[in-house]
């Protein structure tokens, strides 16, 4: 994309622990079923062999459990040996729930008696499935809309910006809650679709400046000059050079729709029970917060939602100060893109505030 | 102003209309008086929200209702929503405004320590303080701050204890709220200042007050400052919708009676009238948060004047 970026990029040894994690996380997400799982990975049993149990849900294996292993079978099993949404039988039970940590339940179990570490586990893919598509489609459309009002400008322009003011200008949570509110039931989907549909503004603001830019460039003008038509243009030298703050904000898109996910899924409005979801398990906790075996509950998936955004926090810092080498003296800017929801009406004229660094 | 006014209504209102399984399309129906509304009730709603018009000719009636002060009544209770609104509204102002001195108040003593030696020790370890802080989601910290202060005489619950009004214990039972809305906001503020700091200290006139010989504190304190903190001015009103979204979770986590937990219930209840009407006030409050912030900038700043553009 740009020469030099990795290298930049790859100078500062915070960047490289960020995509350490963001790695490491993906890899929890994407391997949720052979990291902890009921059902075993390969099942050889009464002379047929079962590839990934875990994965596929086979017909006759409905009521398998370990104890129906008979001599000459054999299993290979995840290291943790529970699913995200086994209910322990009534008669099976010992002890109130949540149950504290024991040898079957390394971190405990919640209130219905599930694994707590299954449903961590599985909850980095509930987590960071829904944040990266609502980051991917709030940056596309962001994306878009940003260009087509930079570089046309116009009626649609306007049209856009307002918009984008309209959107910002709800306390965002309050925003989601109702439009999630409304919906019969919400699902991961939905959730999805309004963390995106209410968070393309602060891309297309950004991406908006940078195509107000670039539309001035000698390229752009000579492209014109040449004879191509304005949409070519746009769409062969002027969106191109807006990708760098679109990849930023999808960066720190992914950390700030993990919180958004969690705190809905944590008010019950976002992933719908049984999901195994961050946000859920700490409503689960709060439930009966004052409940010592509780703790855990909202302690533990508090952390991995921590982790989780400040990764891919620390990945967009790094992003964005290795795509921009001008501001690397200064370290200019806010630190935290997603916050800095410049505004078309402010009050400050360009280049005298004095406190606006220059783009 | 007015455009945005516009859009934050019909957002509201397109929410509502959105919205599944219209109450008042089971009139007359068992549903109905299983959500406790009253066939009157509906009627009213119905009338408000020009239900019996074309879309467009609706939001102009509802629109006509709104300007007038006229938000419905709730399904829950029969009240008047606006009634509603000016009960939880307070509460909520209360919350956020506290919430953004405090912030204030922290981040400009560290944006001020950062700049001074960009890079040092301190900058550093605020820098990544903050950096934390940002990234922690608030529930948590709501509930591990309710789990720790449990074993404690700091109250979690509620506004006041029973039939006290003193200030004391409004403050008692803000503290741990506001320190839940407020941590968030201390990177953008802190590091905003950080940076505009350094481009001050940058200036020519930095460079003057330094070469007359002024010990380093004073060129830090009363040259590059001041005019750093002009634009801290206009980060006031950005910064408020993040901290009212901040606090529809703390309302919940610690049953304070404002626009968050307004809106929670509403959603609950499926309560239509209350839900437009807190999705309106809610971005109003921005409005004006951001309409006072302009105001404020323009009165520190002489440069700036309301009537004609000086650029």
């Amino acid at each position: 994309m740009k020469p030099g970026l990795a290298r930049r990029f790859a100078r500062r040894p915070r960047n490289l622990v960020g995509s350490g994690m963001v790695a490491a996380l993906l890899g929890v997400a994407l391997f949720a079923d052979f990291i902890a799982s009921d059902r075993p990975i390969v099942l050889r049993r009464a002379g047929t062999l079962y590839l990934f149990p875990n994965l596929i849900g086979f017909r006759s294996l409905r009521e398998f459990t370990a104890a129906d292993l008979r001599p000459g079978d054999w299993a290979l099993w995840p290291p943790f040996r529970n699913g995200p949404y086994s209910i322990p039988k009534l008669a099976e039970l010992r002890g109130p729930l949540p149950q504290p940590p024991t040898a079957e339940h390394p971190l405990g179990t919640d209130s219905a008696g599930r694994d707590v570490l299954a449903r961590l586990v599985h909850g980095a893919r509930t987590s960071l499935g829904v944040a990266i598509a609502a980051a991917a489609v709030q940056v596309s459309i962001g994306l878009l809309l940003g260009v087509l009002a930079g570089y046309l400008r116009g009626w649609l322009d306007v049209a856009i910006t307002r918009t984008a003011e309209v959107l910002l200008s709800f306390p965002l949570l309050l925003l989601l809650l109702a439009a999630q509110g409304v919906l019969e039931r919400t699902t991961l989907f939905s959730t999805m679709a309004v963390i995106a549909l209410s968070r393309w503004a602060d891309t297309s603001r950004l991406v908006r400046a940078e195509a107000l830019r670039v539309r001035e460039l000698p390229y752009v003008e000579a492209s014109r000059a040449l004879g191509s038509s304005r949409l070519r243009t746009l769409w062969v030298h002027v969106l191109p050079n807006c990708l760098s703050p679109a990849l930023v904000a999808a960066t720190f898109g992914v950390g700030s729709a993990i919180l958004l996910e969690s705190a809905l899924s944590f008010l019950g409005f976002g992933a719908p029970e049984p999901t195994a979801s961050w946000g859920l398990l700490m409503a689960n906790g709060f439930q009966d917060v004052l409940d010592p075996n509780a703790r855990l509950l909202v302690l533990l998936p508090g952390l991995a939602i921590f982790l989780a955004v400040s990764a891919f926090n620390l990945v967009g810092e790094g992003l964005r100060d290795a795509l921009d080498p001008r501001d690397q003296g200064a370290v200019a800017r806010s630190a935290f893109i997603t916050l800095d929801q410049n505004r078309g009406l402010s009050p400050i004229p360009k280049g005298e505030g004095g406190s606006w660094p220059a783009t | 102003m007015v455009p945005t006014f516009l859009g934050i209504t019909v957002i509201a209102f397109a929410l509502a209309r959105a919205a599944p399984g219209q109450p008042v399309a089971l009139e007359g129906d068992a549903g109905l008086r299983a959500s406790g509304s009253t066939a009157a009730q509906m009627r009213e709603y119905r009338r408000l929200m020009g239900l019996d018009d074309p879309l467009l000719t609706g939001y102009a009636r509802w629109l006509g209702h709104v300007v007038r002060g006229d938000l419905g009544d709730s399904f829950r209770d029969g009240r008047p929503v606006l009634v509603l609104l000016g009960e939880a509204l307070p509460v909520t102002l209360l919350l956020t405004l506290s919430s953004l001195l405090l912030g204030f108040l922290i981040a400009i003593p560290i944006g001020i320590v950062s700049a001074a030696r960009p890079g040092g020790l301190l900058d550093r370890a605020f820098g990544a303080i903050v950096f934390l802080l940002y990234s922690l989601p608030v529930q948590w910290v709501a509930l591990m701050l309710v789990i720790a202060a449990s074993g404690t005489a700091l109250p979690i619950q509620g506004l006041h204890e029973e039939g006290s009004r003193s200030l004391g214990d409004l403050a008692a039972h803000l503290l741990l709220p506001v320190a839940c809305i407020t941590y968030g906001s201390l990177a953008v503020l802190s590091r905003h200042l950080r940076s505009s700091m350094l481009e001050a200290m940058g200036q020519d006139y930095v460079r003057t007050a330094r070469a007359k010989g002024l010990p380093e504190r004073a060129v830090v304190l009363r040259h590059a400052l001041p005019n750093s903190l002009l634009g801290m001015i206009t980060l006031f009103g950005l910064t408020f919708p993040a901290l009212a979204s901040g606090a529809v979770i703390v309302e919940r986590i610690f049953g304070l009676p404002g626009m968050g937990k307004l809106t929670f219930d509403a959603v609950l209840g499926r309560d239509l009238p209350v839900l437009m009407g807190a999705i309106t006030v809610g971005g109003l409050m921005t409005m004006a948060g951001l309409l006072l912030s302009d105001l404020l900038y323009a009165a520190a700043d002489p440069r700036i004047s309301l009537r004609g553009n000086p650029a």
